[in-house]
This record gives C-alpha cells, structure tokens and sequence, in this order.
C-alpha cells in the first residue's frame, strides 16, 4: 500500500495546495509583471481577492486540514498499538529464552514509534497552525471560497473521488465491522 | 570503578515503547532496579521522594522538557550531583551544547542499541 493510499486526505490535501498555489503564483506573477498588485488599486485586490477565493480556504480549514489531521493521528494510534503487540510477544519470547539476541534487536528496532511518532506530531501541529490562520484569513478578510475556476480535469477528479474511488481505510469506530458484512450478504 | 547494578534508575520519557525498550535494554545489562516516569514534572517529584543513583531522559516532553529536568535538577543542591543522561532523537550541536552547559554527564541520540547505552552508563560512572 503506498502512502497515498494510507492517506488519501492528506495526498489530496497536498495536490490541491500544489494546483492551487500554482493558479495564484500565476495570477500575482502576471500582475506583478505588469506592476505591484496593490499598485493597480481596486482592480488588484480584486484580483488578489479571487486568487486568495480560489484556494478555498474555508473549505480547507473546514474538511480538508481536519481530515488530514486524523488520518496522522489514526496512523500514530494504530502504529502504538501494533508495537505494543510486537513487544509484547518478543518479550515473552525473551522470557523463554534470555540469550535470544535477535529478540533484543526486535525491540530495539521498535524504537521507530518513537521517532515516527515525533515527526507526525510535528506535521499535525503545522496542519493546525495552519488551519488557525486559514481561520483568521477567512474571518478577519471575509473572503469566500470561490468554485467557479475549477477547470474540467479538477471537476472529473473530484467527481472520480467522490463517486467511484474508495476513501481508503476507515477510521476506528467508522465502517461496519467483518460480522456485520457478513450478515449484510449472508455469508 | 565497579557500578552499582541495583542502583535505583529512573527513565523518563514520554513514550511508553521508548520506556518499554530502554527498561529492557538496562535488564540485559543487568539494572533491574528501574522507575519510569512520562514527562519531567513526575519525574522531579520522583526524584524528591526517592533517591536515584542515574537518570535517563528524553528531551521532549511537555509540560516539563528534560532540559528543564536537567536545569532543576542542578538547581537543586540535594539532587545536583545525581548523574543524568540525555536521550534524544535531536542531534543538533546547540542542543548538545546546551545540555552540557545544563550539566548533562552524557548524551545519547535515538535510536541507539544496548552496546551504546553500556558504554555511556560506564563513562558517566569512569568504569
């Protein structure tokens, strides 16, 4: 499974802020060929305003930052759990036999929790910083989300995703169960 | 010099897994004397109720950091002279610096393996 399929929130997060960063580099470039921005007055906060409209960033503070959020957070959770259960089993393995040295380098290597654990805290904490000042962004500029620049590719994903594409892997305490499958096909 | 094997060690570290390994790690060494604690605030409070021949502790934590474990513990003239190790996954000079200039007695970058953490657990203590 790649890392796009383990989190598909956070790829989708990732590839709408690299198209939309590119309309509007494009945008303020074309402008800014043409003189500053806030040089063209009224016409260029406009412009600015429809660039800044077309990241969505309502929508992103909204569902996609979230979304991302707990996709880390579910990796965190289920990474703990299965080396919790990893070095449980090596331990009682080493309590059945002292010398095992690869036991010991078993656990060793579970170390790995730790410091993946330390780098996904680092990115969701920049995943909420940034959804604090999308907050403030949308609030203090009353800047609405703007859909209307979609071209024809984006709408064809984004219908893709939504109608025929899986969400990838359900959260804990989502979906129904193996029991509840079976029962739902008789199986 | 012989070090104490069942000296009491308190491993701090906000990580359970971390505790979990370096607990294991110090049994193969022969510690079985061993006291965890998740951050630096119950660790001191440790520390003022029981008196520990070495401190093992990881850097991040919250709400008190091991650095700031470290500052108090130096700080503090019935605790100061308590050996202290640094566990971390950051290896930036500054940091390093930093802990040196706290007090730290030896530094040890994650991850690290048994042979690593005999041979720092004997420089502190000169065996």
């Amino acid at each position: 499974m790649t890392a796009n399929e383990r989190m598909p929130g956070l790829a989708r997060l990732i590839e709408h802020h690299k198209t939309k960063s590119h309309i509007l580099k494009t945008i303020l470039d074309n402008n800014l060929a043409s003189g500053p921005v806030m040089a063209a007055g009224e016409e260029g906060c406009t412009v600015l305003q429809d660039a800044i409209g077309q990241l969505r960033p309502d929508q992103l503070r909204r569902q996609s930052i979230p979304e991302a959020i707990a996709e880390l957070r579910e990796i965190a959770a289920m990474t703990e759990n299965s080396v919790d259960m990893i070095m449980q089993k090596t331990e009682t393995l080493m309590e059945l036999e002292p010398a095992l040295d690869d036991a010991m380098e078993i656990l060793q290597a579970c170390s790995f929790q730790d410091i993946a654990g330390q780098r996904l805290a680092k990115v969701t904490q920049l995943l909420e910083n940034l959804e604090e000042r999308l907050h403030s962004l949308v609030h203090e500029t009353g800047i609405d989300d703007r859909f209307d620049a979609i071209d024809e590719d984006e709408l064809e994903a984004e219908r893709r995703r939504k109608e025929l594409i899986l969400h990838g892997p359900q959260m804990d305490g989502e979906g129904v169960s193996q029991d509840e499958i079976d029962a739902l096909l008789g199986a | 010099m012989a070090i104490d094997l069942n000296m009491p060690i308190l491993v701090v570290d906000d990580y359970k897994t971390m505790i979990r390994i370096i607990r294991n790690l110090l049994k193969q060494l022969g510690f079985n004397n061993v006291d965890e604690a998740s951050d630096g605030t119950e660790a001191y409070a440790k520390m003022q109720a029981k008196k520990y021949g070495l401190i093992i502790s990881d850097w991040n934590m919250e709400p008190m950091t091991g650095y700031e474990l470290l500052q108090k513990v130096r700080a503090n003239s019935d605790l100061t002279r308590t050996p202290f190790i640094m566990v971390t996954a950051e290896s930036k000079t500054e940091n390093v610096i930093a802990a040196k200039k706290a007090g730290v007695n030896n530094y040890i970058v994650k991850p690290f393996n048994a042979a690593t953490l005999r041979n720092k657990i004997a420089a502190v203590f000169g065996a």
